[in-house]
């Protein structure tokens, strides 16, 4: 049952249908036993449905904090299935459940808790040089009175000082007096009320950017007060006639303006100031150059006109200008900012998700006893129990059990998706299915989630060639602007030399490139999150900007379009050869082969393995040939495998088949369906004007069906293909001027892959790290291309809104600034204003993420 | 207008008390968690008072 569907219900209807259905009291499952398990709650009897439950129950009513229970709306998470057998489960009193499934153990080691310590630096009283703190992520909320709980908990253990959990992170900050608490003691308790506590290592990173986004929301806050309230003063000013405010009014209130901007200027100002000194030292003027020369330039004429030439204020004063400034560019910051932190927010979630604590089984398949460890000491190939509502420890393959895993973190798709035994499981997502047993294959930074983070970090910090490119015409038009204006400055000297100053001052300000400099980077950020949360990983930072450019869509038919579980359909055996001999050969042959049909074979065989081919070599493209028991066996496409084959099951493009030297023994047909959305990402993107085409492997009649089921021209289509030949096809369209993107698997086609300008691969159970691909595919889903594509493109289109708005207000100010037709004030308003316009279009991209399907 | 002489310099006081307060706000993560509070509100809970006792519920 999901938190939002819960939430109807209001919590007396809640808890009355818990009470009185035989569901457990705290996790709302159905109770088998209602007099086994119980607890004692306001007076009331409460079913229970398992030892785990009440345990928890009992925890939480007994240190006073049932509360919990009436202010909740969603149940709590299940302690039905625990890490250890069920039968243990039931041998344990409640008192010992949580003593015995506790996973805190590890944390007492003094090595291991100090990964996860950090000195915090907050103005809290609290925070003294023999406190310390860590970051907790709290799994298992529900709904928001679990949050309290946790914190409730937290709070009340002796020593702890803060206790905070962020509402929408489900993060914990926990800072505590040294030697009266530890980690262990905290995971523990957050653990006897039923929650998972797992500490976060290294947020130094996510620290430094609290603190410079505080600092940067001081700073806009400074400036918009100021600005605000010098306004205040000047605006009168403007609108009144000069006899209307006296001569001392006037006075007092432009002084008033000089202090109120004078924060301003040594405060809010800072980052202009920062970045004019890093210019002026390494001699590249970056866009913060013109803008600071702008702020000084302003405050040193509204200075010196407030203290020398008193009788013309009413033309030479800036400082409402100053602040507007200042604050216009720094609201366009702060978004910047706050779109890239919440892309690395995201990318940090990903690197943390997967949980710390693993329950080893070390003697398996012998005795089931698991031993609990930390995630950091588990090795490929130790057997790990994954427990119900449980996160996967690391990547690995299942062993036992059937799983069904919420994979959202990975593919953002909500519903659970099954894994069967040889399936592979990604560190990470949860286990919602029955306890799984499961052999490590990838720890550490080879896991799936780790390359995840890792691309996606370096795509954000690779710019756009877009970006590189404005930034170098930024940092060429920069100092020309500033040479622009002091020439114009001088110029003035000669026509009218009262005006040279606000001339100088007026072109400083409205030629500042800001706009420019920040057309693309906010929308390349934000498309950027956006894909990512559709489910396709961007890896590498060139991809936003080619998809819009993009001609022909080329598709790797296997397991791209179709399913890949490629199923033996029928079988065709010579006269005295059994179907499953005929089987057992096949499957000798294609041992260890990962291609569908030799899945599809072993599944029918099983894992039983009654014949052993030796010699095995396979020829790409066509098949496989061993020895068995000295004769030669070749399994393959009908023309490899023997001569003497009959028209008809060469016709049947997906037949292999099996011979014996080079007699034909047996025929396999398999179908390979397609997959649900295949056609309709073919229709969205031949609808978004794109050519589509089909290269594959496989026999030209199957290859035929497929494109003819999705409406694929007969002429852009290309059937058994070798790699070479999709690499010359390829080629060819680069010569007719094409911009391809090539979807496929990302390790057989790698080369292909490379040649293409875009290069998607599909994360299903690959190798993340060997993938040579500029975007992952991590949903299930392939609409999310055409998804992507639309993204993309609009995400151009706003650049292009964005470029064209900064080209054209600069042309048109520029003129006016030289000829002295605008002042200062407006100069300041029209540039800042830009540079503002540019990142709320640009966040447009948030609201409208385009659905295509 | 001499009541400008009193209200522009107040004003300015204002707005440096204002600035600090600001300051002050952001700098001890008033604007960090923009949602929680909310919430947070309606799970406080004033009707047990034991609740603040430390040595109740220990019990584990």
């Amino acid at each position: 049952m999901s938190a939002a569907q819960m939430a109807v219900l209001t919590n007396e209807a809640l808890t009355s249908a818990m009470a009185a259905s035989a569901s457990c009291f705290h996790c709302g499952l159905p109770t088998a036993d209602q007099s086994k398990h119980h607890i004692i709650f306001a007076g009331k009897r409460q079913a229970m449905c398992c030892v785990g439950c009440a345990a928890v129950a009992n925890t939480i009513i007994n240190a006073g904090l049932g509360h919990y229970y009436e202010t909740r709306t969603a149940p709590a998470l299940s302690q039905n299935q625990s890490p250890l057998r069920p039968e243990i489960v039931d041998k344990v009193s409640a008192k010992d459940f949580i003593k015995v499934t506790t996973t805190a153990g590890s944390f007492a080691l003094p090595e291991i808790e100090s990964q996860y310590l950090f000195n915090v630096v907050t103005n809290s009283h609290a925070v003294t040089s023999d406190t310390k703190s860590a970051t907790f992520y709290i799994d298992g909320i529900t709904c928001s009175a679990c949050v309290w709980l946790a914190e409730a908990t937290l709070r009340r253990l002796p020593g702890v000082k803060l206790a905070d959990i962020n509402y929408i992170t489900h993060r914990a900050t926990v800072t505590w007096q040294a030697g009266h608490a530890n980690i262990a003691g905290m995971v523990d308790a957050v653990q006897g009320v039923g929650l998972q506590a797992s500490p976060i290592a290294a947020v130094e990173n996510q620290l430094a950017r609290t603190n410079a986004k505080r600092l940067l929301l001081k700073q806009l806050g400074v400036a918009l007060l100021a600005m605000m309230q010098v306004m205040m003063f000047t605006v009168p000013q403007y609108w009144s006639a000069p006899e209307d405010i006296s001569r001392e009014a006037r006075q007092l209130m432009n002084w008033a303006s000089c202090l109120l901007s004078l924060p301003v200027v040594l405060y809010a100002a800072q980052p202009f100031w920062i970045g004019a000194r890093r210019d002026w030292r390494t001699r590249h003027i970056s866009m913060d150059s013109p803008v600071a020369l702008a702020i000084a330039a302003t405050f040193a004429t509204s200075i010196w006109s407030l203290w020398l030439v008193p009788e013309k204020w009413h033309g030479a004063l800036y400082f409402d200008s100053l602040g507007m400034f200042v604050f216009l560019l720094l609201a366009a910051r702060y978004l910047e900012l706050s779109i890239r932190d919440r892309a690395l927010c995201r990318i940090e979630r990903l690197a943390n998700a997967a949980p710390v604590i693993a329950h080893r089984l070390t003697q398996y398949p012998a005795t089931r006893q698991a031993t609990e460890v930390a995630v950091a000491t588990l090795a490929r190939g130790d057997v790990i129990l994954i427990a119900t509502g449980q996160l996967i420890a690391t990547d690995s393959v299942i062993v036992e059990g059937v799983g069904e895993v919420d994979e959202a973190i990975v593919t953002g798709e909500s519903r659970p998706v099954i894994r069967n035994p040889g399936e592979t499981l990604i560190g990470g997502t949860m286990n919602l299915g029955s306890p799984l047993i499961a052999r490590v294959e990838r720890v550490g930074g080879a896991t799936m989630l780790a390359s995840i983070a890792r691309m996606a970090e370096r795509a954000l910090g690779e710019r756009p060639q877009l970006a590189i490119l404005t930034d170098r015409v930024a940092r060429i038009v920069a100092p020309a602007l500033v040479v622009l204006a002091v020439l114009a400055g001088i110029a003035w000297l000669f026509i009218d030399a009262s005006q040279s100053f606000n001339v100088l001052v007026a072109v400083l300000a409205i030629t500042c490139p800001c706009a420019v400099a920040l057309a693309a980077p906010t929308a390349f950020a934000i498309a950027n999150l956006q894909a990512g949360e559709g489910g396709l990983l961007i890896a590498r930072g060139h991809v936003l900007e080619t998809l819009p450019q993009l001609t022909d869509v080329v598709f790797d038919k296997t397991g791209t379009l179709t399913t890949g579980a490629m199923a033996i359909s029928n079988i065709e055996t010579r006269q005295g050869v059994t179907h499953e001999a005929a089987l057992e050969i096949a499957a000798a042959l294609e041992w260890g082969a990962a291609h569908p049909v030799a899945k599809s074979i072993r599944n029918i065989v099983g894992n039983s393995r009654a014949l052993t081919a030796t010699g095995l070599c396979s020829i790409p493209g066509c098949g496989v040939e061993g020895v068995i028991d000295g004769a030669k066996y070749r399994f393959g496409h009908g023309a490899f495998a023997c001569t003497e084959i009959d028209a008809d099951s060469e016709a049947r493009s997906d037949a292999f088949v099996l011979s014996c030297n080079g007699k034909w023994l047996a025929t396999f047909h398999a179908d390979d369906p397609l997959k649900p959305d295949a056609a309709a990402t073919v229709q969205a993107l031949q609808q978004a004007g794109l050519r589509v085409h089909l290269l594959s492997g496989d026999r030209s009649a199957s290859v035929m069906r497929v494109a003819h089921a999705l409406g694929i021209n007969r002429l852009q289509v290309g059937s058994e293909q070798s790699p070479a030949q999709k690499l010359a096809y390829i080629e060819q369209l680069h010569r007719e001027g094409c911009k391809v993107a090539m979807i496929g698997d990302g390790i057989n086609d790698a080369p292909v892959l490379g040649a293409a300008d875009v290069a998607i691969a599909m994360a299903a159970g690959a190798d993340l790290p060997r993938l040579t691909a500029d975007a992952v595919l991590l949903a299930p889903n392939l609409l999310v291309i055409p998804t992507t594509l639309a993204l993309a493109r609009s995400a151009r289109r706003i650049i292009r809104q964005n470029f064209a708005w900064a080209i054209a207000y600069n042309l048109f100010a520029i003129p006016l600034a030289l000829a002295n037709v605008v002042n200062p004030a407006w100069a300041a308003l029209g540039m800042g204003a830009s540079g503002l316009i540019v990142v709320l279009n640009s966040m447009r991209l948030l609201v409208s993420p385009r659905k295509v399907g | 207008m001499e009541s400008l002489w009193l209200l522009i310099p107040l004003s300015i006081v204002l707005a440096f008390i204002i600035g600090a307060l600001f300051w002050w706000a952001v700098g001890a993560g008033q604007f960090d968690d923009l949602s929680g509070p909310g919430e947070r509100i309606l799970q406080d809970d004033d009707r047990v008072p034991d609740m603040l006792d430390p040595k109740v519920g220990r019990g584990r």
